[in-house]
Parts: C-alpha cells; sequence; structure tokens
C-alpha cells in the first residue's frame, strides 16, 4: 500500500509540470541533484566524491529518462545518456536499466572513451538512486546527501532487564552525508532508548567518520565516542561509545531498493542499542 | 453478598422513615377530593414546551416521567435543579466545583466536561450551553423530568433525558410573594416577587431575588472560607392572550453569580490548601418568546430565544499551596434558538393526531483560555525533565512565569425537521418519531506564547546560548454532523376504573459532537517542550474535534393509579446501548494531556419506580427507587483497556423517600402545622475507569417542620441530619488525587409571604 502511495507521490510533481499537447497529454520533470558517489575500483580501493547530476524525464507517454553528469574525474565536459526507457511498477516507482550505453557530449557526439554498463536507477518521487560500471573496471554507485530512513527499529538490553523495543511508527533517521569531510550527521526523530526516557524531538549523532567499504556498495560508519546534540544543545550525559554501523544508500540492482537500509550498534549510559532501519517499507 | 447490604442498609433506613406514617394507611382509601391539589398535574392548555410537544400531562404516555411541583418544590427548597438530584430515580446532579460543572447523570449516562446527555428549557428557552443549567429561580411551579432519549423532538443533548422547568405564571396565580431564608453557612436568601393580570387578558409578573453564603468549605492557605457565593436574579414574565386564537408569552431573565467554589480536598495531605483563588463568575440574559395560533384545523407554536452568556472561570489548576499553574477561561457567548412547531388541534378527537417542527440554532463563542505557568510549575513540570537529562547544559528560564495563551472563536448552528404522527386504536396507542438533525461547527483557534531561557554550561557557568520561544499557532477547522433520530412507541391503557397504563418504547439519542479546545494549552505545552528536543509532536487535526455519541434505548413500563387517585405508581426498566461514546483519553505517545474522543461503546440497564401515595387528606408519603448498572462493553485509553468495569461517576442507586403529615390547626394565626421527614441515598459511585476508587452508598435525612398560615408559612428544616461524610467529586490532577465532601448538617428556617 506504502509503495501505492509512493507511486502517486512520484506522479504529483509530474503533474505539476506537464503541459497538454493538441493531440496527446506530455508530463515531465527535471530535477537537478548535487549526489554522493562512491567510487570502487577493481584493483579494491574506494572513495567518496560529489557529483552534478540532472535528470529529464518523460513519465506519460514511452516514459524515458535523459541523464547529464558532470563529474571531473571522468570527463571534462558533461556527459550525457539519452532516452533510456522507464518503467512502472506499483512496488518499485520509476525504474531504469541498460546492459551497455555510449554516453554523447551537448552536440550528440558520442564519447567513445566513456564507456557505462551495467547501468540501474530508479526514481520514487522522493530520491533517485543510480549505480553504473564505468569503462568496465570501477562500479559507481550516487545518491543524494541526505538519507532519510522511514522504517526503524531501535533494540535497547540494559544489564539485567528485558530487551527494549521501540519501534514506534514516528521514528525515522536521517544521514546527512559530507563526501568531501568523509563525515555524516546521522539524526534519529521521536526517540527513546528506555521506557523511562521522554521521546525526543531528535537526536544528533554529529561528524561520525565514514568510509567506502572494500566492495564499494556499503558506507561504514564508526566513532569512538560521539556527544549528541539535542535541539544544538550538546548532551554529555547521553554519551555515545562503540557507535559502529553500515549503510547501503543505494539499492541493490537486482532487487532495487529493498535492500536500502542501514544497521548498527552503539553504547549509550550503560546499554547497548542496536538499530536497523529501511527506507521503505519491508517486503512481506 | 457484600454489595447489596449497602443498598439494603439505605433502603431500610430510607423506608422506616415513612413506615410509621404508612402505618395509618387507610386499607379502604375515599378517592382525593376533585379539588385535591395534585403536583404533577399540567395546566389544561399551558403553553409550555412539554404541553406543545406531548400535551396534557404523562399520566398514559410512552415516557418515564417525573414531575415534581410546586408544594414539593417548596417543601423541599428547590431553587435550581441540582436540588432535584435523587429524588427522581437514577438521576443524580452531583453538587462540587461550580455553578458552571453542571454534571448531570440519568441512567448510568453523563459527562463532565463539554456535551451534556440531559436537555433543558426554562420556561421553554432551551438552554444550550451546560455551564447556564444552573441558576436559581425564584417561584418555580414544576420541574418535570422526562427519562430517556428524548432526541426526537428535542434533538442535540437529549439522549438520557430533558428537564423542564416552568416558573409561576401570572394566571396561575395573582398578589405578591415574598421568600426569606436564613441557614447555616450564613446563608441568606430574599426573593420577592409580584403577580397581576392587567385585564383578564393579560398577565404580567416580575421577580427579583438575593442569596449570599459565606460557605462551608476552608482553604487551610488562606484561612477563609472558599465556596462562598452571591446571587442576584430577576425574571419578567408578560403573558398576553391576544385573540382567542393567539397566545403570546415572553420571559426575560437574568443571573448574576459571583462565587468561589472548588472546595477540593488532597486525598494525601487530607486537607483543602491550595494559593491561587479559585473563582466562577457568570452574567447571563435570556428571552423567550412563545406565540401559539389555534385555528380549526392546525395548531402552530413559535418559540424563539437569545441567550448571553458571559463568565470567567479561574482556576488554581493543581490545588496545591504551591506556585504551580493557573488556569482562567473566560467567555462571551450569544445562542439564538427557533422552535417552529405545527400540529393537529387541540381537541382533536380522530384517531389520528401528528406533529411537525423546525428547529434552528446559532451560537457564537469568543473565548480566552491562559494557563499560566508559574516557578514551580516551570520547574516540576518542564525544568525537571529536561534538566534531569542534560544535568551539563541544564536551563534557566528567563522569567518566573509564562502565559500559554490561546484563544477561541467557535460558530455552531443547526437545523433540525421532526415529525410525530400518533394513531389510537381502541385502547392502543402507536407513536412514531423521525428527526433529521444537521449542526456546522467551525472553530478558529490562535495560540501563542512568547518567553524564554538560557542554557547554562554547568563546567564554568556562563551561557551557552540564549533560546527565545516564539509560538504562533493559528489554525480553523470545522465539522459537520447530520443525525437521524428515530422512536417508536407502543401504549396500552387497560379497561378499569382506575388508569392504567403500559408502555414499550425504542429510540435513538445523541450528543452533539465538538471540539477539544482543553487541549491546546498542552498542545502549546509539548510545542514549547520540542524546542528543547522534547516532547510529543500532537498533529491538531487528530485531536481537535469529536463526534456525536449515539445511544439506543429500548423501555418497557408502566403508569397506574388506584384507590381514587391516592397511589399513583410509574414502572420503568430499561437497557441503553452507547455507541462512539465521548471519553477522555490520553493521545498516542508519552503526553501529560488528555482529549475527548469516541473512544468506547458501553451499556446500561436498569429499573425505576416512583410511588406517591395520599393515604388521607393530610398524609402523603412518595418513594423513588432506581437501579444502574452500567459498564463499558469496550474502552481502551490508549493505555489500559477497561472494558467490562462500572462507567465512572454515575450511581448504581438513587433512592429518596418522603412522608409528610399535616396538622389542622384553624387558628387565626395557624392554619395547619406540617411534619415532613425524608431521606437521599446514592451510591455506589465509582470515580475513576480502574474502579479502585469509589463512594459507598450514602443516605442523607433530612426533615421540616412548616407552620402555615393563610398568607405565610414558616419553616424550619434540617438536611444531612446525621452529619453523613460523603464524597461528591473525584479526580487526578498531575498525579495528585482530589475530591470534595459533601455538605455537612445544615439547619435554616424559610419564612414565605403571599399577599
Amino acid at each position: 500500500m506504502k509503495k501505492t502511495i509512493l507511486l502517486l507521490l512520484a506522479t504529483i510533481p509530474v503533474a505539476l509540470t506537464s503541459c497538454l499537447g493538441d493531440s496527446e497529454m506530455s508530463n515531465t520533470m527535471q530535477l537537478n541533484a548535487e549526489m554522493v558517489q562512491i567510487k570502487s575500483t577493481a584493483g579494491g580501493t574506494s572513495s567518496l566524491n560529489t557529483a552534478s547530476y540532472y535528470f529529464e524525464m518523460e513519465l506519460a507517454n514511452s516514459p524515458y529518462i535523459n541523464i547529464r553528469i558532470s563529474d571531473k574525474d571522468i570527463s571534462q565536459v558533461a556527459f550525457n545518456i539519452q532516452g533510456l526507457p522507464l518503467s512502472v511498477s506499483n512496488n518499485l516507482g520509476y525504474t531504469f536499466h541498460a546492459e551497455a550505453v555510449t554516453p554523447v557530449d551537448a552536440n550528440g557526439t558520442p564519447l567513445s572513451n566513456i564507456e557505462i554498463t551495467n547501468l540501474y536507477g530508479q526514481y520514487t518521487g522522493n530520491t533517485l538512486d543510480m549505480r553504473y560500471t564505468l569503462n568496465g573496471s570501477t562500479q559507481i554507485v550516487a545518491f543524494p546527501d541526505g538519507v532519510t530512513y522511514s522504517y526503524n527499529e531501535v533494540t535497547t538490553v540494559a544489564p539485567d532487564t528485558d530487551p527494549y523495543k521501540y519501534d514506534e511508527s514516528r521514528v525515522s533517521m536521517v544521514y546527512r552525508i559530507n563526501a568531501d569531510s568523509a563525515l555524516v550527521d546521522m539524526t534519529i526523530s521521536n526517540i527513546r532508548f528506555v521506557s523511562e526516557m521522554p521521546v525526543m524531538q531528535s537526536m544528533t549523532f554529529p561528524s561520525i567518520k565514514i568510509e567506502p567499504s572494500i566492495t564499494g556498495t556499503f558506507i561504514e560508519l564508526k566513532a569512538d565516542s560521539i556527544i549528541p546534540e539535542i535541539s544544538n544543545t550538546p548532551y554529555p550525559s547521553y554519551k555515545i561509545t562503540d557507535f559502529s554501523a553500515t549503510m547501503n544508500p543505494s539499492f541493490n540492482a537486482s532487487s532495487f531498493f529493498r535492500d536500502e537500509n542501514v544497521s548498527g550498534t552503539f553504547k549509550c549510559m550503560g546499554m547497548d542499542v542496536s538499530f536497523k532501519a529501511q527506507m521503505f517499507a519491508p517486503a512481506n | 453478598m457484600k454489595k447489596f447490604t449497602d443498598l439494603r442498609r439505605a433502603l431500610i433506613a430510607s423506608i422506616t422513615v415513612i413506615l410509621a406514617a404508612a402505618m395509618t394507611f387507610h386499607s379502604v382509601a375515599e378517592a382525593l377530593p376533585a379539588d385535591f391539589t395534585v403536583d404533577s398535574i399540567i395546566s389544561l392548555g399551558e403553553l409550555s414546551v412539554t404541553a406543545i410537544k406531548y400535551g396534557d400531562g404523562f399520566k398514559n404516555k410512552a415516557i418515564a416521567s417525573t414531575t415534581i411541583g410546586k408544594r414539593e418544590i417548596e417543601r423541599y427548597r428547590i431553587y435550581s435543579f441540582k436540588d432535584a438530584s435523587a429524588m427522581i430515580p437514577n438521576f443524580y446532579i452531583p453538587d462540587y466545583g461550580s455553578r458552571m460543572t453542571s454534571s448531570i447523570y440519568m441512567r448510568g449516562q453523563g459527562t463532565r466536561i463539554d456535551q451534556p446527555v440531559v436537555g433543558m428549557n426554562i420556561d421553554n428557552v432551551p438552554i444550550m450551553t451546560k455551564e447556564n443549567y444552573d441558576l436559581d429561580l425564584l417561584d418555580i411551579e414544576r420541574i418535570e423530568v422526562l427519562r430517556g432519549p428524548q432526541s426526537a423532538l428535542f434533538g442535540r443533548n437529549t439522549m438520557a433525558g430533558v428537564i423542564n422547568v416552568t416558573t409561576l405564571s401570572p394566571f396561575n396565580y395573582q398578589g405578591s410573594r415574598a421568600l426569606l431564608s436564613y441557614s447555616s453557612g450564613n446563608s441568606f436568601r430574599i426573593g420577592v416577587s409580584t403577580y397581576h393580570l392587567i385585564n383578564d387578558r393579560l398577565g404580567l409578573s416580575v421577580a427579583g431575588g438575593y442569596s449570599s453564603s459565606d460557605g462551608f468549605f476552608t482553604n487551610n492557605y488562606t484561612g477563609s472560607k472558599l465556596d462562598h457565593e452571591k446571587i442576584g436574579e430577576g425574571r419578567a414574565k408578560l403573558q398576553w392572550n391576544a385573540r382567542e386564537d393567539l397566545r403570546i408569552d415572553n420571559v426575560l431573565s437574568f443571573s448574576i453569580s459571583r462565587q468561589g467554589g472548588y472546595p477540593y480536598e488532597s486525598a494525601s495531605r487530607g486537607e483543602i490548601s491550595y494559593n491561587d483563588t479559585c473563582f466562577y463568575r457568570r452574567t447571563n440574559i435570556s428571552d423567550g418568546l412563545t406565540m401559539e395560533l389555534s385555528r380549526d384545523n392546525y395548531k402552530m407554536t413559535s418559540i424563539t430565544s437569545y441567550q448571553y452568556l458571559d463568565d470567567n472561570m479561574t482556576l488554581d489548576q493543581d490545588f496545591l499551596p504551591v506556585p504551580y499553574f493557573t488556569l482562567t477561561q473566560k467567555r462571551k457567548e450569544h445562542v439564538l434558538t427557533h422552535d417552529l412547531t405545527f400540529q393537529s388541534p387541540d381537541g382533536n378527537d380522530k384517531a389520528y393526531s401528528w406533529l411537525a417542527g423546525f428547529f434552528g440554532f446559532y451560537k457564537r463563542t469568543l473565548m480566552d483560555a491562559p494557563v499560566t505557568f508559574k516557578e514551580m510549575g516551570i520547574d516540576s513540570l518542564i525544568l525537571k525533565h529536561r534538566n534531569l537529562y542534560n544535568p551539563d547544559y541544564p536551563i534557566v528560564w528567563n522569567s518566573p512565569q509564562f502565559v500559554l495563551n490561546s484563544n477561541f472563536k467557535t460558530h455552531n448552528f443547526g437545523l433540525a425537521l421532526y415529525h410525530q404522527s400518533t394513531y389510537k386504536l381502541d385502547r392502543w396507542t402507536f407513536t412514531a418519531a423521525l428527526r433529521l438533525d444537521f449542526e456546522y461547527n467551525r472553530l478558529d483557534y490562535v495560540s501563542w506564547c512568547n518567553t524564554g531561557y538560557d542554557i547554562i554550561n554547568a563546567a564554568d557557568g556562563s551561557i551557552y546560548r540564549h533560546d527565545d520561544v516564539n509560538i504562533n499557532d493559528p489554525g480553523s477547522r470545522t465539522k459537520t454532523f447530520l443525525q437521524l433520530l428515530p422512536k417508536v412507541s407502543i401504549s396500552y391503557k387497560f379497561d378499569t376504573p382506575q388508569p392504567i397504563s403500559v408502555f414499550v418504547s425504542a429510540a435513538k439519542g445523541y450528543k452533539a459532537g465538538g471540539f477539544n479546545t482543553q487541549m491546546f494549552s498542552d498542545v502549546l505545552q509539548q510545542r514549547l517542550m520540542n524546542y528543547m528536543g522534547f516532547g510529543s509532536s500532537y498533529k491538531v487535526e487528530d485531536i481537535i474535534a469529536y463526534k456525536p455519541e449515539n445511544n439506543w434505548t429500548v423501555e418497557a413500563g408502566a403508569h397506574a393509579e388506584c384507590f381514587g387517585g391516592r397511589i399513583r405508581t410509574d414502572l420503568s426498566a430499561f437497557y441503553i446501548h452507547a455507541t462512539d461514546q465521548q471519553l477522555t483519553m490520553f493521545p498516542d505517545g508519552n503526553t501529560t494531556g488528555r482529549i475527548m474522543t469516541n473512544a468506547g461503546r458501553s451499556r446500561s440497564y436498569g429499573v425505576e419506580a416512583a410511588i406517591r401515595a395520599n393515604p388521607t387528606d393530610r398524609l402523603s408519603i412518595s418513594i423513588s427507587y432506581g437501579f444502574t448498572d452500567a459498564r463499558f462493553i469496550d474502552f481502551d485509553n490508549g493505555r489500559e483497556n477497561y472494558s467490562g468495569n462500572f462507567i465512572p461517576y454515575a450511581p448504581k442507586n438513587t433512592i429518596f423517600a418522603a412522608a409528610n403529615y399535616t396538622l389542622p390547626v384553624n387558628s387565626t394565626w395557624l392554619g395547619s402545622i406540617t411534619f415532613d421527614a425524608h431521606a437521599r441515598a446514592v451510591g455506589e459511585i465509582y470515580w475513576n475507569e480502574t474502579n479502585d476508587e469509589k463512594q459507598p452508598m450514602y443516605c442523607l435525612p433530612g426533615a421540616s417542620v412548616t407552620l402555615s398560615g393563610r398568607h405565610y408559612s414558616l419553616e424550619l428544616w434540617g438536611e444531612n441530619l446525621s452529619n453523613t461524610d460523603y464524597r461528591t467529586f473525584y479526580f487526578v490532577s498531575i498525579g495528585n488525587a482530589f475530591f470534595q465532601r459533601g455538605k455537612p448538617v445544615t439547619v435554616g428556617a424559610t419564612l414565605r409571604l403571599n399577599i
């Protein structure tokens, strides 16, 4: 049901930008985004950077997407992927895929030095993620610099007590990724770790160090000690230690976004807290 | 078995009061003389809303009803409907708080706040706001209480019944009257009224009164009484039989009340002690214009009213001797109503009779409801929670108090069409009624708060940051309700010399929906907490409104007279199923607030019996008994499930027993001496949904001796002569339990003059 709603949401901006022709209805939309990229080379190294993406989509008739990527590490000129067909699914929103494609420059001239293979992408109305292989050796995952997870479960284990599970539906987690500094701010909203705690509007774990994993599909978050902030005020009494988390900020190409998630553990006030979160509702 | 011990004890006590008198009952009584004044008779053709909609009297009607006449009203000193509590089966009005409270419980149904379950008409004016119910009135001629849903003819907020109060008419009495009364608590009351027929078509009466009381309960914090009260009231009634077929009545009245009230005692401390002043001040004005046009083929009646209310309730909301928080609720309200009926003409002897009508009202309310957080309230309700979790960066408020302000403007109107058909077939009477009721409710609100605090770095004592809190949340909500309210009844009149009838009926009742204005201070408090990163987030649209409550009542009863009318009996048994019950519950999440919401279903069944006997012309005995078993079928307040528990505040039993004997003296100055003994018993009453706090059944005996002459009566009286200690109210506020005790023994003298 929620996926259906997502799909409906996805159509709203489309409808807002639609224009009516004489004979048929056209729904186009444009999206400009600075996206975070994880680049994993065949040699096993991974890095983070930021690139500019521009998407233009026709969603009404014979849906397709045009993509323009400005990444100086790859090319001094922006390269374009034109006319990839969009598939519509109640479960997945809009998805696109190409086994192999040769980008073109602004004049439509093929850029023979750039080969894109295994390209997968998905647009849900809120986010647009994509992944592809560059020149057969570098895998690139591109996703927004702010990632929101709406389906969460937080479990706290305190000494000598039963685990306290808090999976209140209003809990959300937001990760704000700064690719340049390789730091992430993690904010949990409407959360508490034990029943005696007040529900906190939002608790931010600032400046968690990140690094892309060897495989290039995950980001590892680690921090020995974090002073969380609530309403922009430090809360030393809630000092977080041994923070460790793994996030998959982009979809799994084989099943699209079902695996887009984050999970981790930390200690707070002597309690062991574990959490896992998904951007979309878990599959039944 | 223990459960019935209190009931049995109260019954025995009550019956003992009247037993001695009953011993004199003649086995073969003579019929009442034709001119014997029977309290329950309505004057033929009277221009009252009851007579308009139900005809003359309820003797053979399919309605459970009780009428308290002028003699009983004077004998039991009924100035307000609250004074009639428990005199009527399953009718209970706890005396607590202030005159704003006016909670009525009937047959296990009732409500503490917002919409009432029992409607009220005073001299045909439908009182549209519960806060106007508790009025003192001089010269009440009759109080009729109709039990069971009356929604088909009376509409909203009559799902448990209707009270009709009629004051004395200049066509029924001519002359001047005076009242002087003094009683415990340094309470006195004076009243003067005069009734005249200007000519044989035009009658005019004017009445005015004043009462004052020092009160009965002392606030230990101030050392002074806190339930003091002063009331002034006036009424002018003009009745004009303009033509043979046209009658016009107009009643203009006002009341000014200034009272302390709220003698709430801390259950843990065992004393009444709070530091901030509580009071309730009310000014109201109403005017009701009733016109009746009688034609050969139909009768048309029009009732138009205007009601104005200006009140101010101010509370020490914590009722503790500390500066926690206070609440003020100031309101100005204007109401217009119009009820237009067409019906079969008087004297219609046809088998079929009908009634059709239109009702409309408009109510506009302006209300300010600021909540002031004081030093300890800020500390206990806000800072304590915040700073406990962040001792390294504690918050210090910038001022010793701040205000959470809320302003409300409501526009409420309703339109209704109703019809009733009655068909008489031999001894059978079949009645069916239907009402279509539409209501529109719009709330415009604005909540705001301007305050600020410093966040301190505890390590060095410096100010880490200053936060200003500036909240300004305006909004508007609209709700509409549409109700179809049917009623059917069948009655059968037996072929006996004395009137005996039985009836069955089924009816749907409803209580209007509304808005949770009392929630806004909590919403605002949570918004304030949100500034600090705590507190729950309300979705105002989720909590702001509640829907109407409905019930279905199935009822069977009987009315019987025997021994020439010397014994009159009314019996009834009922079953009520209530849905969408308006109940107080906790919203989702971790909040301290409560909201009215349609959370529950309940059922209620019971029996009622009222017997009045006049064994001789000098002796009168009456006894009323009501039993109700009212429980939740389904009620989960978000934290606990109370299904199967008794509905709080509604008593299981009400008993009233009275006997009075009039001894003729026939001297120049003294005509007779009347001795009266009576007792009211109520209980048990559960105080909360968990049913772990309750008031056991209690009995309040009273007595009086009245010396009557041709132009005067002097009554020496006492109430609660056993000085029974009982509670009329119980509640929990911010974790502290409070209750209000009933009034102790009260004695007084009342002098009435009739010139």
